[in-house]
């Protein structure tokens, strides 16, 4: 309990009843999809401000990093919503500490408010194109859990073996406190990996719908996805070489990595000059 | 941060043999594979997360099966004449963090070796590393001794057939040992134990190498093999020394006949090895570190014949 008072500023403690946690990574996030995940949910729902983890000793402090013309600093963030009984989490990944840091939060979550269950929300960049229906590939860290998203043509249960991502890492730590855990690892059209794909963030949000029920689903969600489609068709429309990529993935054939180079700056370009 | 002790074994006056990752993997390579020859028994291990990230996680249709991180592992030996407890340390903590590899992390992970040694009776502890010189491959390598006392230092050179650091440079035996394998000597001095280092000898632009050098792990192991009193095979570490040979010949070749004719210089009787000067390391850096630059790697089909990672 010191550490977790000496690192977390607590704005609030709603009153939660064993909540599920729903966690998103905002760094190294592919197709923006932990972040989306998380802000979809907070924005949609009444969410109040809980807690926020002090960076100091998590993260490193030797300038200032900008984005778009911005000064960032590292957030990590608790927000509750006590209608639904959810607590979220977005972070970046901290640096240093990581276990300490993974720690605090499952303490935080156990201790004020008995956690019950945890979900983190990832992309995995795939060679598909955005036409493509996205998998999603569930991992869990308790047997009893298999059946919580039977596999399907949509969701596999997968064996694989690497380096950790932070999110296994915390699954690992919820493990070896006894506390259920999901990984939902959704597929990222490659040349979208470093934007935001709303096709990927709607395929989870879905599956998390059919089992909560919350109403997370929007038409601004829905307005985003057709927005990016369109800028897309545009693209191919005016730039042949995309095109001929694009088609190249639709039949499913190979692309060399050239090829998967300039399609992924292609996009990207057009789609940040249209922001 | 803590232990896991899997069995109290009850030793008769051990000692302890133990080592980090380090220049060439030397002691890692020789006390690892002193435990495989030995077939000392697992005693326990620390606990590892608070000292290191994890490097691989197991997924088995869907469940999650393990989170491997690099492991702090005792073992122990009944043997006739000394018993044995065996520490190895696959990496040493804050090495690769550059704001965090401070000493704290490093003293922690000696201070649990520490209480690890106190709690199953160990009043002396070597560990083991290696010792960069103006050596030649050629040459089998040296194995230096510095000690926590003159008495041990003595017996150390003595029974091990160890040379003092003293004798081998030009530096009067001064110097440091940096990371663990250093650090533990200086608190197991502080809390009252005999202390001392194996070092084997490692020719000054091997030590920048990206593969091991069993050769001189092999020189550590005779040493260690005497001090604790068990013979040690023939053909130990036999296939990893030649495939290094390999390597480390092909590079060899490579250098301009100049430079081989200086460096072979090192052969002689007349020239004794020692310890780096400042003025060798530059004649380095200035004709042999490009070598290095265009080594041959595993995917352009080169073996190093070891899986231990480079340090």
């Amino acid at each position: 309990m010191e550490t977790i008072k000496s690192q977390l500023k607590i704005y609030h403690q709603p009153p939660l009843s064993n909540p599920i946690l729903l966690a998103g990574w905002l760094t190294q996030d592919v197709g923006n999809v932990g972040a989306g995940v998380i802000s979809q949910f907070r924005e949609t729902r009444k969410v109040e401000e809980v807690a926020e983890l002090d960076p100091l000793g998590f993260f490193a402090f030797e300038g200032a990093i900008f984005k778009n013309d911005l000064i960032q600093i590292p957030k990590s963030q608790f927000k509750a919503s006590v209608k639904d009984n959810v607590l979220t989490f977005s972070s970046d990944e901290p640096m240093y500490e990581r276990y300490q840091f993974l720690k605090i939060i499952l303490d935080f979550c156990e201790e004020h408010f008995g956690l019950s269950q945890l979900y983190s929300f990832n992309g995995n960049p795939s060679l598909i194109s955005h036409h493509h229906p996205r998998r999603i590939f569930v991992v869990f860290n308790r047997e009893e859990l298999r059946d919580e998203f039977f596999e399907s043509d949509q969701v596999e249960h997968t064996s694989w073996e690497g380096p950790p991502e932070m999110s296994t890492y915390l699954l690992w730590l919820a493990q070896k406190k006894g506390i259920k855990g999901i990984n939902l690892w959704v597929e990222v059209p490659f040349y979208l990996a470093a934007l935001e794909d709303g096709r990927a963030i709607k395929t989870l949000l879905s599956l998390m719908e059919s089992r909560y029920h919350w109403g997370v689903l929007t038409q601004e969600l829905d307005d985003r996805i057709n927005h990016q489609e369109k800028l897309l068709e545009e693209l191919r429309e005016t730039n042949s070489e995309v095109d001929e990529i694009m088609s190249k993935l639709e039949e499913e054939e190979v692309l060399e990595e050239s090829e998967q180079i300039n399609l992924s700056k292609d996009v990207y370009k057009h789609l940040k000059k249209s922001d | 941060m803590s232990f896991i002790l899997n069995d109290h074994p009850g030793l008769k006056d051990p000692v302890m043999i133990s080592s980090w990752s380090g220049i060439g993997n030397i002691g890692l390579i020789a006390v690892d594979t002193l435990i495989d020859q030995l077939n000392a028994e697992e005693l326990g291990e620390i606990k590892p997360w608070n000292f290191f990230d994890p490097q691989k996680a197991v997924f088995k249709d869907g469940l999650l099966h393990e989170l491997e991180f690099p492991k702090s592992k005792f073992y122990y030996n009944r043997l006739p004449e000394k018993d044995t407890v065996f520490f190895v340390g696959e990496e040493q903590p804050g090495q690769m963090e550059k704001m965090y590899a401070s000493g704290e992390k490093a003293y922690e992970m000696a201070r649990l070796v520490l209480d690890v040694a106190e709690k199953t009776g160990i009043k002396r502890i070597y560990t083991s590393g290696a010792c960069v010189t103006t050596s030649h491959h050629h040459i089998k390598p040296k194995v230096v001794a510095v000690a926590s006392s003159e008495q041990l230092l003595e017996e150390t050179c003595r029974i091990a057939q160890a040379h003092p650091m003293s004798k081998i440079g030009s530096e009067g035996g001064e110097g440091v040992i940096t990371g663990l394998n250093g650090l533990l000597l200086s608190m197991a001095k502080k809390r009252g134990m005999e202390a001392a280092c194996l070092m084997g000898e490692i020719p000054d632009w091997l030590s920048r190498a990206p593969f091991p050098y069993p050769k001189a792990s092999l020189s550590v192991i005779e040493a260690f093999a005497k001090i604790i009193d068990v013979p040690v095979s023939a053909t130990i570490l036999e296939q990893k020394i030649e495939e290094i040979d390999k390597v480390v010949e092909k590079l060899y070749e490579k250098f301009p006949d100049k430079v081989k004719e200086q460096y072979d210089e090192r052969k002689s009787e007349l020239q004794p090895p020692g310890p780096i000067t400042k003025e060798e390391a530059e004649w380095m850096k200035a004709h042999l570190d490009d070598f290095l630059q265009n080594l041959p790697n595993k995917e352009d089909g080169e073996d190093y014949g070891d899986d231990q990672k480079p340090t």
